[in-house]
């Protein structure tokens, strides 16, 4: 288990989910995930195609948490007022993952414009991004170019992901998905 | 749950927790997580800044009363009054105003209802623009060009829909989404009979009648049928069809009218029979020889209707995408809005934001017209 940790959001939690890489996700950017409780149970289903029929697949963390990559926690009492704080702007699942980050100085991870927006205003440091953290698995891993296809290719089939045109990797990821076109 | 099992679990007295509740105590932020606990909601719903304000619930317990389905209804009722409230939480986040064109209520009190009811229905095609020709999507007419909200949402089968008026919505219309589309149409066409009649009467409006039915009830099927299948259009393409037959009269006309129409062979056959174009009894005669509609459909390579089964209405699934859009929500409140889970958010959110084009080469593109740009 990596001694830097990073807390995830539900949005980025969702899109490494729909990978299927969270576990090398996480080895390769040197840290341990943390997710808190109401954040994971915002995560939901992820959408497959099973025998022609789109199906939901219930996200299930399980598997990570016994890898020792990813960690649920909960808040503690005295993270309570800066999470109820933090409630009145955005839904409990990015409160909670903020109000961690501001008490226990983690960085986080998540790509909501109105979430990064409440951090910057709480002077957090900038927020890591779903395709940061894609991208720099791929290139530590030396994928294909085939692999990070499939790869990106999973998060938009399987988690509807679109990364906004804010984010600085989106050029790279348009990049992969120019060739299919 | 009682406020005093609430207090209870909450480890506070009764009128503490009144106190909380009418916001005469602060809350502490333990007490407020815990209570979001007992009462099984997000925190963040409970400290939303606009009080549910629409009360639909109340307005049905007198038409709930004699309904063998009370239970059942009495809780999607509650599900239906949550969207709503909802839709007044998201007009009000987003400073927008309801669309409405509302004609005037009509009193239909002394008049015969199926006249009534036909006349009504060719002014109201007359002032929506509609022609006599079929309406493409009536639910879609309704909702953009009337203003009336129209919720596709679990009913109990025997219940085709709910009619009830919100000060602060105006109509909104709840349809059973168990229901075939064709039958749907049916019901959005009846719900706004009531709507122009009898606006300030809540409505549950049963799939089958009692033999003899009420005066209103008699009016709105008749200004459903008037309305998807007005008089003259449907005479003229009837006419058409039968000639293309050579005159003759076969099932296969009445299910391409249906089709047509976006109505079940059942109403297009009974409101040819009443228009005198088929002779009485067609679909008695019908039905005694095991005449099955889907079935006919089926061998005329005729499919039925995709069912639009969007249960909110798009005007409220705009307003929250544009929210998102302008990162004024989160996802996850964007999600609580559509009644889904995340990813089925951003599903509703692309094909609400995103129009479907031809690129260059011929290919198909989608152009997401509100990206979120910081």
């Amino acid at each position: 288990m990596a001694d830097r940790q990073l807390l995830l959001d539900a949005c980025v939690a969702i899109n490494l989910m729909a990978t299927g890489r969270l576990d090398a996700v996480a080895s390769a950017a040197g840290v341990t995930f943390l997710l808190l409780r109401q954040a994971a149970a915002e995560a939901g289903a992820l959408r497959d195609l099973v025998g022609g029929e789109l199906v939901r697949t219930p996200i299930d963390f399980t598997p990570h948490v016994q890898a020792g990559t990813l960690r649920v926690v909960g808040l503690v009492a005295v993270e309570l007022p800066r999470y109820v704080e933090c409630a009145r702007q955005v839904d409990d699942g990015e409160a909670a993952t903020i109000a961690a980050a501001v008490c226990r100085g983690i960085p986080l991870a998540t790509d909501d414009r109105r979430a990064r927006r409440l951090c910057a205003d709480l002077g957090l440091p900038e927020p890591v991004r779903t395709l940061a953290l894609l991208r720099g698995y791929a290139e530590d891993a030396d994928l294909s170019r085939r692999d990070v296809r499939s790869l990106l290719c999973a998060t938009r089939a399987r988690a509807s992901f679109a990364p906004p045109r804010a984010d600085p990797d989106t050029p790279w990821w348009q990049g992969y998905f120019e060739e299919l076109t | 749950m009682t406020q005093q099992q609430a207090s209870a679990a909450l480890g506070v007295s009764r009128p503490l927790l009144v106190a909380i509740e009418k916001g005469t105590r602060d809350v502490r932020p333990e007490e407020l997580v815990r209570l979001a606990e007992i009462y099984g909601k997000p925190v963040s719903e409970l400290l939303r800044s606009v009080a549910p304000p629409v009360g639909i619930g109340g307005q049905f317990r007198t038409a709930l009363g004699s309904s063998p389905d009370a239970d059942e209804l009495s809780r999607l009722i509650g599900h239906l009054e949550s969207l709503a409230d909802d839709y007044v939480d998201l007009v009000h986040r987003s400073d927008a105003t309801l669309p409405d064109r509302y004609p005037a209520v009509r009193d239909i009190r002394h008049l015969e209802p199926e006249p009534a009811a036909e006349d009504l229905a060719s002014e109201e095609r007359n002032r929506l623009g509609l022609g006599d020709g079929p309406v493409a999507d009536v639910r879609e007419t309704l909702e953009n060009d009337v203003g009336l909200r129209i919720f596709v949402i679990p009913l109990p089968s025997a219940v085709a829909g709910l009619f009830v008026h919100v000060e602060l919505l105006g109509g909104c219309v709840a349809i059973n989404v168990k229901h075939p589309p064709e039958r749907r149409n049916w019901t959005v066409a009846h719900e706004y009979a009531h709507f122009l009649v009898a606006r300030h009467q809540v409505e549950i409006t049963p799939v089958r009648r009692a033999v003899r039915a009420p005066e209103i009830e008699r009016f709105a099927d008749a200004f459903a049928a008037s309305f998807l299948m007005p008089r003259s259009g449907l005479t003229r393409r009837f006419h058409e069809l039968k000639r293309g037959r050579g005159g003759r009269l076969t099932p296969a006309v009445l299910v391409q009218l249906a089709h047509v129409y976006r109505v079940s062979v059942q109403a297009m056959t009974l409101r040819l029979q009443d228009l005198r174009l088929i002779p009485a009894a067609t679909w008695d005669r019908l039905s005694a020889h095991n005449f099955r509609a889907r079935d006919a459909a089926r061998l005329l390579g005729i499919e039925s209707p995709e069912p639009a089964s969007e249960e909110l209405p798009l005007h409220y699934r705009v307003l929250a995408a544009e929210l998102y859009a302008e990162g004024e929500i989160t996802e996850g409140q964007l999600a609580r809005y559509f009644h889904t889970d995340r990813v089925g958010a951003r599903v509703i959110y692309d094909s609400v934001m995103a129009t479907r084009d031809v690129a260059a080469d011929g290919s198909s593109r989608i152009i997401d017209l509100a990206e979120p740009s910081t």
